[in-house]
């Protein structure tokens, strides 16, 4: 017991929100994406492409941020790829993410190669440092623990009420959900559900960008072959857990973090338990809360299905 | 009829020379030894699979035109059979693989295969024309974990481990117990991050490390190990390499790494199938030869912490230190359970 409340510290909390920042970014884009009637499986390989494009972005303009705008970029234009694809196309989707993720894969791990080499393929690139907030960041335990963070952190969070208010206070908002719920309906008051989607596909790869630029310019600092492991498909996950809500969906990432970071911490006090349950825990302290939270969770109900006039 | 015979005799004088002269020329240029390396993970990791790759330039460098090198890397475990078969099927002469996690896919593709000499670093499959290359974790890591306990000022250490397969228990455990004999005060806190190939969660488990008060932590996780030595790097605390020199990876917190010299193991295997002494079993190198080593020093290494562990690497090389084995088939039923 002692052994574990001397790792529930503010150093806990600042890795749970670091861990839950680059799933946050990939979930919200999830969210857009699947609200407008598209799935997005290939959020990983777009967070593949974000990483690389930003640390060859922030090398070559010798700015994080514009690093990071570039990683966005090409996380935006690999999804107009996905959005050509099955909107246009209207060829599968699940498919056509697949093959996103795929081929991220081997174009990332080959063009580092040949732009930065082997040998020096690791080579740190100006990346951003923590940003503590003047006045908050002192005050003892909270501040170490959320206001002194990269700045990408307070923008992810600042992403979810924004895309909140998108999502279900605007215009906007309901010309998504009549997209993915019923674009027949939304097609005859005037929306153009193909145009929607489009919309939000792309930018859902921005944001999956995002999430693989902070990865590497954030916290790497530079770029390592399938650096983003798996983590596009949590933030898939997470967009399930959070109802297709950015709070739901945020809330999802932290408790993921959170599990994460006490799991890390748990090995390093040696609590006796073994480590393999302590890998576990963020998987299996998920869905004891999906099984607890219960009740109904509802997809759109046009996901998937390609829209014909 | 006079032309045609004279015809004839040309065509056949003419064959007569082509066949002589193309004789002479294949004896003058010997069919290259055609040697194939299958990888688990990127050449770019600066450790473990990069230095396999290095031990296969190795062998293409000092053979030149006598041999035609190539290689597979990432493949994932679905494919390990397929890639080897497809290899063999292709007429490659001695066929690498790369890690533990090869054993049964190796071992199954030797079987079929037995004019082909296999290769695999850490392995335990078993065939007659399967040798697996090995080294004494448990004596280089105890020494590692030593001298670990000297460099430490807060007096905790740690380590950061990739998956926990055998040869990674090993040498987690050996550090731990070099760490214990090195000095019984100092803490030990080990964090095993289930993957060799996510950086970023290295680098996480390192700050928890970190966190806990380490001031020296080693990895045993290829890529994984990247992020756990710029985290160290970061901090200002000491790390130790893993497979080959890193101290370029981060200067400043790289005080050692533990070597493990994979291109001179690929070439004596080399060197046996061509001289016709190659056969199946288990080599292990151990410190003391080219193959295990510690590591070049840091800057920041005082001299009395290099000689000290100098000092018991001689100990053990001459038999008055013994470390104590791992339990290997122990570790071992437990894994191959779990493959089966």
């Amino acid at each position: 017991m002692e052994a574990l409340l001397s790792i529930l510290n503010a150093e806990f909390l600042a890795a749970s929100i670091r861990l839950a920042t680059p799933l946050l970014f990939a979930t919200l884009g999830g969210i857009l994406c699947e609200r407008s009637g598209v799935i997005n499986i290939g959020l990983e390989g777009m967070m593949l492409v974000g990483a690389l494009m930003g640390v060859f972005g922030s090398w070559y303009l010798n700015s994080p941020t514009l690093g990071f705008l570039v990683g966005v970029l090409s996380g935006a234009l690999v999804a107009l790829l996905h959005g050509f694809v099955c909107i246009s196309l209207r060829s599968n989707q699940i498919v056509s993410g697949v093959a996103i993720n795929l081929i991220a894969i081997g174009l990332t791990s080959f063009l580092i190669r040949i732009v930065f080499g082997l040998a020096d393929q690791q080579r740190i690139v100006p990346h951003f440092n923590s940003y503590p907030f003047p006045v908050l960041g002192q005050i003892p335990f909270i501040g170490p623990a959320f206001f002194n963070q990269l700045t990408l952190v307070y923008i992810a969070f600042l992403m979810v009420p924004v895309s909140w208010f998108i999502l279900f206070k605007s215009r906007w908002g309901l010309a998504i959900t009549a997209a993915g719920e019923h674009p027949k309906s939304a097609a005859s008051v005037g929306i153009d559900p193909q145009f929607v989607r489009h919309v939000c596909v792309v930018l859902s790869g921005a944001f999956a960008g995002a999430g693989g630029a902070f990865l590497s310019l954030g916290q790497l600092h530079f770029f390592q072959d399938e650096m983003v492991a798996g983590r596009g498909f949590i933030a898939l996950a997470a967009v399930i857990f959070g109802r297709w809500n950015p709070v739901g969906g945020m809330i999802a990432c932290l408790i993921f973090g959170a599990a994460d970071a006490l799991q890390f911490r748990g090995q390093a006090v040696g609590m006796g338990i073994p480590h393999q349950f302590m890998l576990m825990l963020p998987y299996a302290l998920t869905l004891a809360i999906l099984i607890i939270a219960g009740g109904k969770s509802k997809a759109p109900a046009a996901i998937g299905i390609p829209f014909r006039r | 009829m006079k032309y045609r015979n004279l015809i004839r005799r040309t065509f056949l004088w003419l064959t007569v020379i082509g066949a002589l002269g193309s004789a002479t020329l294949s004896q003058g240029q010997a069919e290259p030894l055609r040697v194939a390396l299958a990888l688990p993970g990127s050449i770019s990791d600066r450790g473990f699979n990069a230095s396999a790759h290095a031990g296969l330039m190795l062998i293409k460098e000092r053979m030149g035109d006598d041999v035609e090198v190539t290689f597979s890397e990432d493949v994932q475990r679905p494919d390990f059979v397929s890639t080897l078969r497809d290899y063999a099927a292709r007429g490659y002469d001695v066929i690498f693989t790369h890690g533990f996690q090869w054993s049964d896919a190796i071992q199954q593709v030797a079987r079929e295969n037995p004019d082909i000499s296999f290769m695999n670093v850490y392995g335990v499959g078993s065939a007659d024309n399967l040798l697996n290359l090995d080294v004494s974790n448990e004596d280089l890591f105890y020494v590692l974990g030593y001298a670990a306990t000297r460099m430490s000022e807060s007096g905790t250490v740690g380590a950061v481990g990739g998956w926990e397969i055998p040869p990674i228990r090993i040498q987690v455990d050996a550090f731990m117990r070099g760490v214990a004999a090195g000095d019984p005060d100092v803490d030990f806190r080990s964090i095993f991050t289930g993957t060799f190939y996510d950086a970023v969660r290295g680098r996480e488990a390192t700050k928890a490390l970190i966190d806990q008060g380490a001031d020296v932590i080693a990895h045993m996780a290829d890529a994984t190990g990247l992020g756990v030595i710029q985290s160290a790097s970061e901090a200002d605390v000491l790390s130790i390499g893993y497979f080959v020199d890193q101290r370029e990876v981060a200067p400043n917190s790289v005080a050692t790494s533990a070597i493990i010299n994979v291109p001179e193991m690929y070439w004596a295997g080399i060197q046996s199938v061509m001289d016709g002494s190659f056969e199946g079993g288990q080599v292990v190198y151990g410190l003391g030869t080219p193959v295990l080593a510690v590591g070049p020093w840091g800057d920041m290494v005082s001299a009395e912490v290099q000689n000290e562990t100098a000092a018991l690497v001689q100990d053990i090389v001459d038999g008055n230190v013994v470390v104590e084995r791992a339990n290997v088939g122990v570790l071992m039923e437990a894994e191959i359970n779990m493959l089966e």
